[in-house]
């Protein structure tokens, strides 16, 4: 019973600050923003535009959340309660996950709203499982990439001083990520174009194409691959949350 | 009294500098001197077209630097509440905290636009007043820090507001208007300033700056 207890206290912690709610559903709605252009989710009966959105969910929000988590594994800087966190007698990746949990709780909430809102859209607009295909993109698109940028803040920051761990974890998830989703070609004009590569779950589940704004002739990922790299990148957020509690709580005994 | 004002400013100046040197000097020129140091290198391995569209990607990371650097010194820093009990206060230390790292950014941005403009491979360039775009976007970014510094319940907080706004600024503002460097770099740098000065006349109650630039996780 520990664990959800620590996960809900760590939510209300995160809930009772108005700027991560306000500033999550901001980012929420600037990727939805990038698909002014073309459709909009909410007003057709397409998936492959609801996955769209949830890769560029997957794409911004975890950013913020890059930056901002470096703190859930390591003691804070002034004695407050991390201190008699870390005194609970729960298993040091417990009491991260149960950080990171919480966090994720109030980090997520405004992108899942924002797909639920889109899936509900296209129910209206003829797709009968509109809905159903937000919760389950959410859950397999957006969701791990905003585990991931968390764990891999919380990790860095367990290592770094302040500032430079909130710096190194932005521009490492961007590092990560850029090679990830952007394919670059080189345009007859002499210069190159970047298109954005879509993520397997959404080509082997959801309808998109392999290049989500350009025509490739590759094919699209097969199901198999999709769930293989989905539990590849669950597999690694609970490495990352592993190595940096046991590195904080190794910290905190010497600490003194 | 004049002289004695003075004096006590630099010795202010000073203390500040001694407590956030290493992050809020060193960080932002070491920045700016790595991003034109790739970007030397790459332009004496590779071709012009890989060069600048490497260094599009990486010109904009200097003020995420600038931008984390500030909120790593601007909010969280336990010794901020010791001033309110002192003649000093607490809006004049983060005020004076906040220019030393506008210069520093505004110097790092610098150090990483001119090597990268004398060997012409910055994107849009129309000559020296591209600069303003880095140099503006550090000054941009240590504004909004102070203001969400003071604004936000925490450290945590304020580096969310901090990535928003280098979002937007990036991805979507900065793309769009490369030709028209006034509107480009004029409206963000109001609109900061506008933040800031909000933040300096909100930051006059030492129990509000207690309750927000300290804070919580």
């Amino acid at each position: 019973m520990r664990f959800p207890r620590l996960a809900l206290a760590h939510a209300r912690i995160a809930g009772r600050q108005r700027a991560l709610w306000v500033v999550s559903a901001l980012l929420a709605l600037l990727s939805l923003s990038v698909m002014v252009n073309s459709a909009m989710p909410f007003e057709t009966g397409n998936a492959s535009d609801l996955a769209f959105l949830a890769q560029m969910l997957a794409f911004l929000p975890p950013l913020a959340c890059a930056a901002a988590c470096t703190d859930l594994a390591s003691a804070p800087s002034r004695l407050g309660v991390g201190e008699i966190e870390d005194a609970a007698p729960v298993a040091a990746v417990t009491l991260t996950a149960a950080r990171v949990a919480g966090a994720f709780a109030v980090f997520a909430l405004p992108s899942f709203a924002l797909l639920l809102f889109c899936g509900f859209g296209q129910l209206a607009h003829g797709n009968p499982w509109g809905p159903l295909q937000a919760a389950a993109l959410f859950a397999s698109v957006a969701a791990p990439a905003a585990l991931l940028a968390m764990a891999l803040s919380a990790l860095v920051g367990t290592v770094l001083p302040k500032a430079l761990a909130r710096i190194v974890a932005a521009v490492g998830w961007l590092a990560a990520l850029v090679p990830l989703s952007f394919v670059g070609e080189p345009t007859a004009g002499g210069g190159i174009q970047f298109h954005i590569a879509a993520d397997p779950v959404c080509q082997a589940f959801f309808g998109c194409p392999p290049l989500l704004d350009a025509v490739s002739a590759a094919a699209p990922a097969t199901p198999l691959v999709a769930i293989a790299l989905l539990v590849t990148k669950l597999a690694l957020v609970a490495g990352l949350l592993v190595v940096a509690s046991v590195i904080a709580r190794h910290r905190s005994f010497k600490r003194g | 009294m004049n002289w004695q004002h003075s004096r006590a400013l630099v010795g202010l100046a000073a203390a500040q500098l001694h407590r956030i040197g290493r992050v809020g000097f060193a960080l932002p020129l070491i920045a700016g001197a790595l991003i034109a140091v790739v970007g030397v290198v790459l332009s004496a391995a590779v071709d012009a077209q890989w060069t600048t569209a490497v260094v599009i990607m990486l010109m904009p990371l200097h003020s995420l630097v600038v931008g984390l650097a500030s909120v790593g010194v601007l909010a969280g820093d336990p010794l901020v509440e010791l001033h309110g009990s002192t003649p000093v206060g607490e809006r004049a230390v983060q005020t004076m905290r906040g220019a030393l790292l506008a210069l520093a950014g505004m110097a790092g941005a610098f150090v990483m636009f001119a090597p990268l403009h004398l060997l012409g491979v910055v994107y849009g360039d129309v000559g020296w007043p591209s600069a303003a775009t880095p140099v503006g976007g550090a000054v941009v970014f240590v504004l909004s820090a102070y203001a969400a510094a003071a604004a936000a319940g925490s450290p945590r907080g304020a580096t969310f507001c901090i990535v928003l706004i280098w979002v937007v600024l990036s991805f979507f503002w900065d793309t769009n208007l490369m030709t028209a460097l006034a509107l480009q770099r004029g409206v963000p740098l109001v609109a900061a300033a506008v933040a800031a000065v909000g933040a300096w006349l909100s930051l006059g109650k030492p129990e509000r700056v207690c309750a927000k630039a300290v804070g919580t996780r």
